[in-house]
């Protein structure tokens, strides 16, 4: 909400948003709003990530639907190209600019001068640790260094939207690391992020939302837990630490949302259910009647990882 | 001012960029084609008639050999082919490299990253062709008659000083209207096979009738430069009757804009889909 009480535009309103290539299809009637803060999107190659990303940045435009990205249309929109950041997963450069030169001629183009555009490309450089190699060619460059040039290019303008596909691809650990600190920073400081990546358990350390696209649909959209809400069909994996394993995994498997149940040791069981909020409800009475004693219970799986890994098999069936 | 700025930005990098491309080696080699050819003319004229009988003669002769430069090798295949081959990579280089999502990202309008690319062609087309223009002059009448035949000829008794500037201006609107050509033809076709077709057509030019002959760029280029050299002879024939310089410059204005126009057009509604997208 604005201090006035009225509702805030999303960076990103995508209404009934579709792209098809010839007869291959990109995205299809995607509606989706993006907030301020940091938003992964997940799925599968093909899935329709850089078409919605492309879409997003004024790249390409919808077949058919509404998009509006800060307010604006973003298709040939040259102004609003001022706010909007793009890191793209392909590794194409200049090849014979250096990596400061290549940063600095893009800088350029946004008409402030040659001194702004240095001075922001060098601080651009700093933030994504390319200080030392910011003379050297570009051809040179290892592809975890072009990808912090990327970065580096993306961010050097400060813009209220950056878009990323696959930021981490040819990163090393640390580097991967240090790149999840820098887009956390970015969108706690109120801008709006949208990373793309396979690497999932990254996402999950710099966001609890997401955005699950698979075959140019998005299958579901919200914090982790809501999209679990959204897959209510997905069964859950239960972790439980208790007393009597093999007593309590007897009663559970009588009741009609249990689907299995798995020993690991001598104090704890992995339950399947697929109804995980009834199975709560009737697991504590049920260990109070019993008189076990309980000490853990915890979803088993609620990760990005295991959603994706439920979508991919999904897909295959 | 700012987009005076970006404008000058883009020009800028599309310089640096053509420069570094493998058509730059090609066009490299078309600029000194003239200039080599000029220097074996040189050679051969001076082993041919060490003391000229006539100096006069001779300045008329080698103006006459400079004219046969200036009309077939640069004006119908030098200045054609730099202009082509660069009008197309300008339209083509970022899409075939995949690097056009760096431009049009930028906050530029679109015309303007167009004009400020085709700025930029011309910026170094002129500069290259323009160089070997006026180094194969130097060297044709430079090599025959020295320092003081050169000077004489451009500013005592030759007077050549306003004509090589007038056949330089020529040369600029041919690599415009060409140049424009060629970003054209990059925004309808993958590859240069419009160009042969071009090139063969203007080729023909002393072979058709009067009135297809006004149908082919080369003859408002040819009608432009200054004859007072070759006023009766079978190159005139050949080339047909002059058209009127304004007719010329209109018919050149004519395809120039209509080029750049369907370029912009093009270039206005272009998407940024590389292959691997649309596999």
């Amino acid at each position: 909400m604005t201090d006035n009480g009225a509702p805030t535009l999303p960076t990103v309103r995508m209404n009934g948003v579709s792209r098809w290539y010839g007869e291959v299809l990109g995205i299809n009637k995607i509606s989706v709003d993006i907030q301020p803060g940091i938003t992964g999107l997940v799925g599968p190659n093909g899935s329709g990530k850089s078409t919605l990303m492309n879409l997003i940045c004024g790249l390409i435009r919808p077949g058919q639907g509404h998009l509006l990205v800060l307010g604006q249309d973003p298709w040939n929109n040259p102004a609003l190209h001022r706010q909007i950041g793009y890191c793209p997963q392909g590794d194409r450069f200049y090849e014979n600019f250096s990596g400061l030169q290549f940063v600095r001629a893009m800088l350029e183009m946004h008409g402030h001068g040659v001194d702004w555009a240095a001075r922001a490309a060098a601080e651009a450089l700093a933030r994504v640790g390319m200080v030392e190699a910011a003379n050297r060619r570009l051809r040179g460059y290892s592809k975890g260094m072009r990808q912090r040039i990327k970065i580096a290019l993306a961010l050097a303008h400060q813009p209220a939207l950056l878009v990323l596909d696959e930021p981490f691809d040819g990163l090393d650990p640390i580097g991967r690391r240090e790149m999840i600190q820098l887009f956390a920073e970015y969108g706690q400081e109120g801008r709006t992020v949208l990373v793309a990546s396979h690497i999932l358990h990254e996402i999950e350390q710099m966001t609890e939302r997401i955005l699950v696209m698979s075959n140019g649909y998005v299958l579901a959209e919200g914090g982790i837990r809501e999209v679990r809400d959204q897959m209510r069909r997905h069964p859950f994996r239960v972790l439980l630490r208790c007393d009597q394993p093999r007593r309590l995994a007897a009663l559970l498997l009588a009741e009609p949302d249990v689907l299995g149940a798995e020993i690991e040791d001598e104090r704890t069981m992995t339950l399947v259910t697929n109804d995980p909020d009834s199975f709560y409800l009737r697991l504590n009475q049920m260990v109070v009647d019993e008189g076990i004693d309980l000490d853990l219970v915890t979803l088993a799986d609620e990760n990005v990882s295991s959603i994706f890994k439920y979508l991919a098999g999904k897909e295959h069936h | 001012m700012i987009l005076a700025r970006q404008m000058f930005s883009l020009t800028r990098l599309s310089i640096r960029r053509l420069a570094g491309t493998r058509f730059m080696i090609a066009n490299l080699l078309l600029a000194a084609l003239p200039v080599v050819l000029t220097l074996v003319i040189v050679v051969a004229l001076r082993i041919q008639q060490p003391d000229p009988p006539s100096i006069e003669m001779a300045r008329v002769e080698a103006a006459h050999y400079f004219q046969f430069i200036l009309r077939t090798l640069y004006l119908h295949f030098v200045v054609f082919f730099i202009a082509i081959i660069s009008g197309f990579a300008i339209s083509r280089q970022d899409l075939e490299e995949r690097t056009l999502h760096f431009i049009l990202l930028q906050p530029i309008p679109r015309w303007a990253m167009v004009a400020a690319r085709f700025v930029g062609y011309l910026g170094l087309s002129i500069a290259l062709v323009l160089t070997s223009l006026w180094l194969s002059y130097l060297i044709l009448i430079g090599g025959r008659f020295g320092l003081g035949g050169l000077i004489q000829d451009l500013f005592g008794t030759g007077g050549r000083l306003g004509g090589l500037l007038l056949e330089s201006l020529v040369l600029v609107m041919a690599l415009i209207a060409y140049g424009a050509i060629g970003m054209a033809g990059g925004s309808a076709f993958k590859t240069l096979v419009f160009a042969p077709l071009l090139w063969v057509w203007d080729g023909l030019l002393p072979f058709l009738p009067q009135a297809l002959k006004e149908l082919s760029l080369t003859h408002y280029f040819q009608s432009l430069l200054p004859e007072r050299l070759i006023e009766q002879g079978r190159l005139l024939e050949l080339l047909g009757e002059p058209a009127a310089t304004t007719q010329s410059l209109f018919a050149i204005a004519l395809v120039s804009v209509t080029a750049i126009i369907l370029a912009l057009a093009v270039f206005q509604t272009r998407e940024c889909i590389y292959n691997e997208d649309a596999a």
